[in-house]
């Protein structure tokens, strides 16, 4: 039955995309529906999902990364009547294969197996693969380097991934394949048709450089097995992520580096992936630690995480890496270096989860200001106070000091009674001031502050200070409060 | 009649050994830490006990702040723990914002809810680790998560927690979204080890059920969890200690100086102990919770001093 997907655009509906049948009986896609149904009234129509469309050659390109890391769907905007397609860059994989015409035929024999009908073309540039793969009309076209001219030459000047409009006005000046373009001055080309006529014909002759973004960042670290039979049960794929793992250890070593972020690629059968990622607080490059982090992420997915009819194949990333000094092990047993791999694990857990910009610790910072007096960082990196004596500081600071209203016995003098939230206290006792002078060289307008301690008659104690000397206006403070 | 009765006896024992043995997961006989006053270890049938929750409630709002203190005395009294990891919740950039913007129009601002969040987990001292370093004052790897809600008083100060036996180098803050993930990172931390105990607050989230969960996990880990409870949150928990603290005047040094926090304890609940009151003052010295004579009696603290 013929089929077709439709579309709406300005004027009415129109066929996106039509199965071979339709095609058969002369449809295009692009036609208007009515124009079509009116010439094959069986015709079968669904609206076109393209972003779906979209999502799926996304995954596709994801189940591509077993043939080569580097793997791209084209960009939305050469996608053109239904059709579209991937990018590969096969440099040093086809022979993992056993050679390129093996290679493409078992992409697209796998491809076959999951129902989709493709054609292939392995060539030196970017623009003459696409050509061929779209337009040649063949399942497979490999070309070596010194054929690629005659290659593409028979091919329609919009096989050169041009706008409609550059194509059809060739097509009008007669100039209809790219053989005919190929003789032409370059210069007044470029002056009728702009840059980017040339650019495409230097790219599809391999003249120009052509770049694309892999879909997968690259990763300067990866390991990868392949299984002959699939698997499915944790200790399995845990086994495997250790043995990945493994795989990466000398390589990372021999740069001195530590894993800090890695990503699991776990291949179904079906075609689906599975992916994990975990973070670490420091470079790792111990398996079990890694292969730990892995365990409960996949313990937290537990009911989500679908192994469908089994895993094929997987992949770790180190998708970044740090500077890692080499540690040498200790001989002896050392129980604080075993709760300090415990912490570390346990900072890596909650901060994978968390985030580990959330997961903190405190850091002194060398200043006599108390508000500045530590800073918080990731909890990753050790921090040191000195075990010296330290003056007298509340447990709690409020986040910003809160003004109160205080009566004195004399000017200068501790507070006799204060007001603060609402609430009248009577000071049973004051101790201080502390005098902490303002940091000249960080801000200018802020005053001296002269701190006191001051004990209610029910022992609640604060830590109040006076901004500025009297007659300058001086104001009260509240800003700690101690236990 | 009196054979049903002997009956009755009989299966209620049968009942009660029967849910004695399916209470408790721990294979390990309950370890305690005195905390060396004859009088409140007798309460606490010998001490607090380690793998178990133990919940510390302000008699009123203006209280949290010393009840947070006598939290970490309790957490942080040097004869049970080395160890500590705790994690806490920083202000909100626009909370800070508000309130400086209101100080500066001299506002009275009013009193957010009571509610601090925190967890605190540092590993229990083990075997051998008695050493020159875990004798050393700061020695306590301690995790504290928080949600992100402002609490009252402030937030803990690290240099003011070296004054309760905390290292805060070794206090790892955890700031969480909500109370739901607090008590996650809590069990998590509990699961995972590494740390000597958790200090977390009690939030409004967690029922009987959560804090059951809790209490399993710690006695699984053998790691304490010291819960800080709002003064008005009456839920009934599975903590094995509950205690009640209200600030009391603080002991003076012979030159008439604040020498130690004090407080005045009510031990509300504890499992299979009895409850009672005292007035407690922490030596930050020794790192020990003593007990003192009597309110206000200044002398009794002179005559430690001197």
């Amino acid at each position: 039955m013929p089929f077709a997907l439709v579309m709406m655009t300005t004027g009415g509906w129109h066929l996106a995309a039509v199965s071979p049948h339709a095609a058969a009986l002369g449809l295009n896609a692009g036609e208007l529906m009515a124009d079509a149904r009116a010439r094959v009234p069986s015709l079968q129509t669904r609206p076109a999902q393209p972003e779906k469309d979209r999502a799926a050659l996304t995954k596709l390109a994801r189940w591509c990364t077993r043939f080569s890391p580097y793997v791209a769907p084209w960009p939305e905007a050469d996608e053109r009547a239904g059709s579209s397609g991937l990018t590969l860059d096969i440099t040093a994989c086809d022979h993992l294969f056993g050679g390129e015409a093996s290679m493409l035929h078992a992409v697209i024999a796998n491809l076959s197996r999951l129902g989709f009908t493709a054609r292939g073309a392995i060539a030196g540039s970017i623009g003459a693969a696409h050509a061929l793969a779209k337009h040649s009309g063949q399942a497979e076209t490999i070309v070596p380097d010194d054929k690629l001219a005659d290659a593409i030459s028979p091919l329609p000047v919009s096989a050169l991934r041009i706008p409609d409009k550059t194509a059809v006005t060739l097509k009008h000046l007669g100039l209809k394949t790219i053989a005919h373009l190929l003789p032409l001055p370059r210069a007044p080309l470029a002056q009728r048709f702009g840059k980017l006529l040339n650019d495409r014909l230097d790219q599809a002759l391999g003249r120009a450089g052509e770049s694309f973004t892999p879909l997968l960042p690259h990763a300067p670290y990866r390991a990868r097995a392949v299984l002959a039979e699939p698997i499915s049960a944790q200790e399995h794929i845990l086994k495997l992520t250790n043995k990945l793992a493994a795989d990466l250890a000398p390589a990372l070593e021999r740069d001195g580096k530590g894993a800090r972020a890695l990503h699991l690629t776990l291949f179904r059968v079906d075609g689906e992936t599975a992916e994990l990622s975990i973070r670490l607080a420091r470079p790792s490059r111990d398996a079990n630690h890694i292969v730990k982090l892995f365990a409960l992420k996949l313990d937290a997915l537990a009911e989500d995480f679908d192994a469908g009819f089994g895993f094929e194949a997987a992949q770790l990333d180190v998708t970044e890496a740090d500077r890692m000094q080499p540690q040498q092990a200790a001989i002896a047993a050392d129980p604080q270096r075993d709760l300090d791999e415990k912490l570390s694990l346990l900072i890596d857990h909650l901060g994978s989860r968390l985030g580990l910009e959330n997961v903190l610790r405190a850091h002194p910072h060398n200043t006599h200001i108390p508000e500045r007096a530590f800073v918080m960082k990731p909890a990753a990196q050790p921090s040191a106070w000195d075990e010296g004596d330290a003056p007298m500081r509340p447990l709690l600071m409020l986040p910003c000091a809160e003004p109160a209203e205080v009566t004195a016995m004399v000017p200068e003098g501790p507070p006799r009674r204060f007001r603060w939230r609402g609430v009248q206290y009577e000071v049973a006792s004051a101790e201080g001031p502390e005098r902490i002078r303002p940091e000249w060289w960080r801000e200018r307008e802020s005053r001296v502050r002269d701190y006191y301690t001051v004990e209610d008659e029910d022992g609640r104690r604060f830590w109040l200070y006076r901004d500025g000397a009297y007659g300058e206006g001086a104001r009260w403070f509240v800003h700690g409060v101690y236990a | 009649m009196a054979e049903f009765a002997f009956a009755r006896q009989a299966r209620l024992e049968t009942l009660r050994r029967q849910i004695a043995g399916a209470a408790s997961f721990s294979v390990r006989p309950e370890e305690t830490a005195p905390l060396g006053i004859s009088e409140v270890d007798a309460c606490l049938n010998g001490g607090l006990v380690r793998g178990a929750l133990h919940e510390i409630a302000a008699a009123d709002h203006r209280s949290t702040p010393a009840a947070l203190g006598f939290l970490l005395a309790l957490a942080g009294a040097k004869s049970r723990s080395e160890k500590r990891l705790l994690s806490y919740p920083p202000p909100l950039a626009g909370e800070v914002a508000r309130r400086a913007a209101a100080s500066r129009k001299g506002e009275r601002i009013n009193p957010p809810s009571a509610s601090l969040h925190f967890v605190c987990l540092a590993p229990p001292p083990q075997a051998g680790e008695d050493n020159l370093r875990a004798r050393s004052r700061f020695q306590a790897n301690i995790l504290w998560p928080f949600t992100k809600t402002a609490p009252a008083f402030g937030l803990p100060y690290a240099p003011g927690l070296r004054f309760f036996g905390f290292d805060p180098a070794r206090i790892v803050f955890v700031r969480c979204i909500n109370a739901r993930e607090c008590l996650w990172a809590m069990e998590e931390g509990l699961r995972l080890g590494g740390i000597a105990a958790v200090i977390g607050a009690r939030v409004k989230a967690m029922d009987l059920t959560a804090s059951r969960r809790l209490q399993l996990a710690a006695e699984q880990a053998n790691t304490p969890v010291f819960l800080l409870r709002n003064y008005n949150d009456f839920a009934s928990s599975a903590a094995v200690t509950r205690w009640r603290i209200t600030h009391a005047p603080s002991a003076r040094d012979k030159f008439g100086f604040y020498k130690n926090a004090r407080f005045r304890v009510a031990l509300e609940y504890a499992r299979g102990g009895k409850t009672g009151e005292w007035i407690m003052d922490w030596d930050h010295d020794a790192l020990c919770l003593r007990l003192s004579s009597a309110l206000g009696d200044r002398a009794a603290g002179e005559n430690r001093a001197a």
